[in-house]
């Protein structure tokens, strides 16, 4: 199992004020997965996302992820996981406006040992990899929302990652452009990729091959569609 | 630091230009200030300390604590007990000699030959003339001429007819005896003293610039011991009588206004004129230390035995310019200080702006420590930029007064060329100063920015 949670819980807030936000939630996700997670807003998608990807810490329960028990983990070791095998990809995109799309791309060497060959080889090649190439020194501020979206999935892709967590990735973009990332996004899982994806889309989850749901903390998964079926091209 | 983190922070400096020099301001106003008043402070010092008032030496005098006299004096006995204090613990002094001031009125004249009107300079010697050991000061005479007491081995001969005596010598015609002239040396403030007031009102008059070598080297003048310009006459030990003295050379051991000449001619005509233990004490003892450090161990011993140390003028100057100097940095602290702060304002500011952008940088691999290099790295840059700003700026200020002080102040005693030291030690602790206070701006924002949790960072965009 690449992700492995067991009775995790989430609370934000202390005392009275606390609010719950995620519920014994238990959850395992195989290598070369691809699930997406639905849900009303506010009914703790991103807290869940957040907790597997050991962006938040402050929770109790047992989260296993690639392998690694996040909660023995070091900052320094959390750190690494995130920066080796989690590739994260977010509704805003995320691009740090003032660097080029290729800088941008390579945010993830900043804090790994590749040398400098090797980094503009794998920025290149991943550019290539998203059809953005030739965009390798174009202000990343200056890229349309699909472009955007685009290298921020070339970033998330740098170290070769097994496991892509993504919150909304289409959420700010038209139908046309999601549609391309959708299928970007099924590419990678048939190259072995596990996915992980929040949405609020239907194509998005239609997408997907388990479709988890969250509904005010809680867990649930909807019953796999049978093989087959709905098959246009019988 | 790995060089792509810098990378990273170059970036996010160039992006926030504005603000960042903006908050530099304070750092480079308060390092000029700082270096500018430490090297000023440096450079007076040099100048006060180790040319006017030497800081290197004790001036040990019988102590005036009652009208009839303490009953000390000193003496050879106790010349030997400041060479070698009995208290091992004290520091060895590297030198230590008496002077004997003339004990009675004295007088001269002379210079009619350097002076183009031919007219002799009379000049008052009471008071203005002591001897001083030999041994102490002939190492800093140049050949040909020598700082001894010639009558101490010296035969002279019998004058001829017409008081005529041989090269080099000239008659005392008192004892008709042809005597070597008594050598005498002065000190820089004399020289300085001439060179500004004198010699600057009097266009007849050369500069001394490099002092004997030239113009007053060997030159002889009359001194008539026993009679003062002042009408006072010495009542014992017979007729005054006159003597010929050359000038020798300069030397800091020499009496700060007046002559200096061997101990051993001032001993015997004390004993003439005045007689009893005027041949025999001294007037004072001028201890040397081997360093600065020195001085306050030896001053204690110096009391421990007896003694008191004159207060130099040194000291009291030295003491004032230590208080203006830290005054003035004082303030120049309180700037950089105040900038410090400034600089904490701008990067909490900045690091709630970029709060998204450390959880993206947390997302992608960045650890804590990652987090909190790139805030202190960003502050450390904009300390040393600062600082080097800062100091260029002190610097430049500096040769601007001194290049006014060189075409506009007229000529004053120990003028220096430059009122200013930059000392590596200035520079580096400028720097560091302007790095540290940047960085201890920046300690709290970059503290706050490591302890964000990345999907709380993340969470406010
Ligand atoms: N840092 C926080 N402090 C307090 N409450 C929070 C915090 N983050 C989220 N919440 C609350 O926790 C609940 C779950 O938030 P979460 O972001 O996980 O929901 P979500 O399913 O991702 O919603 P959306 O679809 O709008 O993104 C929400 O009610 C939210 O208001
Ligand atoms: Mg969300």
């Amino acid at each position: 199992m690449l992700i492995k949670l067991h009775k995790i819980n989430k609370q934000y807030g202390q005392g009275s004020a606390a609010r719950r936000v995620l519920r014994d939630v238990d959850l395992a996700i195989a290598e070369g997965d691809f699930a997406a997670i639905v849900g009303t807003s506010g009914s703790g998608k991103s807290s869940l996302l957040n907790v597997i990807g050991g962006l938040d810490r402050d929770f109790t329960g047992e989260a296993e992820v690639v392998g690694q028990s996040l909660r023995g983990l070091s900052d320094r070791a959390l750190s690494m996981l995130r920066n080796r095998s989690i590739g994260f990809i977010f509704q805003q995109f995320n691009l740090l406006e003032h660097l080029s799309c290729g800088e941008n791309v390579a945010l993830p060497a900043v804090f790994s040992k590749w040398d400098k060959a090797k980094v503009k080889r794998r920025v290149d090649d991943v550019l290539e990899r998203v059809g953005l190439a030739d965009r390798r020194d174009h202000l990343a501020g200056r890229l349309s929302g699909g472009q955007k979206q685009r290298v921020a999935i070339a970033r998330a892709l740098f170290h070769s990652p097994t496991l892509l967590l993504c919150d909304e990735p289409t959420g700010n973009l038209d139908t046309r452009t999601g549609r391309a990332v959708i299928e970007l996004f099924q590419q990678l899982n048939d190259e072995g990729i596990t996915l992980l994806i929040v949405t609020h889309e239907a194509r998005v989850s239609d997408a997907a091959r388990r479709v988890l749901r969250i509904e005010d903390g809680s867990l649930s998964e909807d019953p796999a569609p049978q093989v087959g079926s709905g098959g246009s091209d019988a | 630091m790995p060089s792509r983190l810098l990378f990273l922070i170059w970036q996010n400096l160039r992006r926030n230009m504005r603000h960042n020099i903006l908050s530099s301001i304070g750092i480079i106003v308060g390092i000029a200030a700082f270096a500018f008043f430490l090297a000023l402070d440096a450079g007076v010092r040099r100048v006060v300390l180790g040319e006017i008032f030497p800081v290197d030496r004790l001036e040990v005098v019988a102590p005036k604590s009652s009208l009839f006299g303490s009953g000390r004096f000193i003496d050879d006995a106790v010349l030997a007990r400041l060479r070698q204090p009995v208290d091992s613990t004290v520091p060895a002094p590297a030198a230590v000699f008496g002077r004997m001031r003339l004990g009675f009125p004295a007088r001269g004249w002379g210079g009619a030959r350097i002076l183009k009107r031919g007219r002799d300079i009379p000049f008052e010697l009471t008071g203005f003339c002591d001897g001083v050991d030999d041994q102490v000061i002939a190492p800093e005479i140049k050949p040909p001429f020598t700082f001894r007491d010639h009558l101490a081995d010296d035969q002279p001969p019998p004058c001829a007819p017409g008081n005529r005596c041989p090269e080099g010598r000239y008659c005392a015609w008192d004892v008709n005896r042809c005597h070597k002239p008594v050598p005498a040396v002065i000190s820089r403030h004399l020289i300085e003293l001439y060179n500004s007031s004198i010699a600057a009102s009097n266009p007849d008059l050369p500069k001394i610039p490099d002092f004997l070598t030239s113009i007053f080297a060997g030159k002889t003048f009359t001194v008539e011991l026993g009679r003062s310009y002042f009408g006072t006459v010495v009542r014992q030990g017979g007729q005054p009588i006159q003597r010929k003295f050359q000038l020798v050379g300069v030397s800091d051991k020499a009496i700060p206004l007046g002559l200096s000449v061997p101990i051993g001619y001032v001993k015997r005509w004390n004993q003439r004129y005045k007689g009893g233990a005027s041949a025999k004490t001294y007037s004072s003892a001028v201890l040397l230390t081997r360093s600065k450090a020195d001085i306050t161990p030896i001053a204690a011993y110096i009391k421990s035995i007896g003694f008191d140390v004159k207060q130099g003028a040194g000291k009291t100057i030295g003491l004032f310019i230590t208080l203006a100097s830290f005054l003035l940095t004082l303030v120049s602290v309180i700037i950089v200080f105040i900038a410090a702060i400034n600089i904490a304002h701008t990067f909490l500011m900045l690091v709630s702006e970029r709060r998204w952008e450390i959880g993206l940088l947390r997302a992608v691999g960045a650890s804590r420590a990652h987090v909190r290099r790139t805030v202190l790295g960003e502050a450390a840059i904009i300390g040393a930029v600062s600082g080097t700003v800062g100091l260029s700026l002190a610097w430049v200020a500096a040769l601007v007064c001194d290049h006014f002080s060189a075409t506009r102040l007229p000529d004053f005693p120990f003028k220096p060329e430059s009122y200013f030291v930059f000392s590596p030690t200035l520079i580096a602790l400028s720097m560091g100063f302007a790095i540290g206070c940047c960085l201890l701006g920046a300690l709290l924002p970059a503290q706050r920015a490591a302890a964000l949790s990345p999907a709380q960072a993340l969470g406010s965009r």
